[in-house]
């Protein structure tokens, strides 16, 4: 099961033994994928293919990963925002169009959770969205 | 399929170079969304290369063959037409 690997790699982070494990789960990941694509079109995919596959996307998260964090670190932040995400894909402008389409819908929902929030409740504090983390160690 | 976010965030973090980055819960939303594309437009982009020769299972050289349009990203914006054809919008929407 994939939680059961992820749990594994939040625990072995001793080493770059956890790498195999990320991999491992990218590739799982890719494969559905490639089942998915091959039941639409009726094809099957071979092996390697899917593994080649996965290994340029894990070659692409890598790449963009780094990118990212220099564009973070560019602006003098430590943590990774959708500006820094909208940056990577700007040559794309398919995907360019798709990212700012999903971050402009992002936004409104968090402002309207916001609105909500604000008016019967006025003890809480105002949602603040610049600097947001996710899962702290 | 999905990419699992807490997989691209460990994934993420395994290659930051500084310790101390974060990442944002909704970065991570589209860094999970842009790879479900990538892996979706190789692997379709594949199929279709598969599809006009004519065979029925996926092999390594249909993916070789579609590889070059994959990876290199495109050098120039001044000629439109050229972006159509490397990046269709069927195929596109396909992958979506």
């Amino acid at each position: 099961c994939l939680c059961v690997i992820l749990q594994l790699t939040g625990d072995g982070h001793g080493g770059r033994r956890g790498g195999e494990t990320l991999k491992a789960a990218i590739h799982f990941t890719v494969g559905r994928i490639c089942e998915e694509v091959g039941a639409e079109l009726g094809l099957t995919y071979h092996r390697k293919v899917i593994a080649t596959l996965s290994e340029i996307t894990c070659s692409q998260l890598e790449h963009y990963a780094t990118d990212v964090e220099a564009f973070s670190n560019h602006a003098r932040r430590t943590t990774v925002s959708t500006d820094d995400v909208k940056l990577l894909v700007r040559r794309n402008p398919q995907l360019a169009e798709h990212i700012k389409e999903m971050t402009d819908s992002m936004e409104e929902t968090r402002k309207k959770k916001g609105k909500r929030g604000r008016k019967p409740k006025i003890k809480d504090p105002p949602e603040d969205n610049t600097e947001q983390t996710v899962i702290d160690d | 399929m999905k990419f699992s976010e807490k997989l691209i965030y460990e994934f993420m973090k395994f290659h930051f170079e500084k310790s101390n980055t974060r990442i944002n819960a909704d970065a991570i939303k589209l860094v999970a969304k842009i790879m479900e594309l990538v892996a979706k437009e190789g692997a379709t982009r594949a199929a279709y290369q598969a599809k006009q020769e004519g065979a029925d299972t996926v092999t390594v050289e249909h993916l070789e063959k579609v590889l070059a349009q994959l990876i290199i990203p495109r050098l120039t914006q001044h000629n439109s037409s050229v972006e159509r054809v490397q990046c269709t919008p069927e195929l596109l929407n396909t992958a979506l």
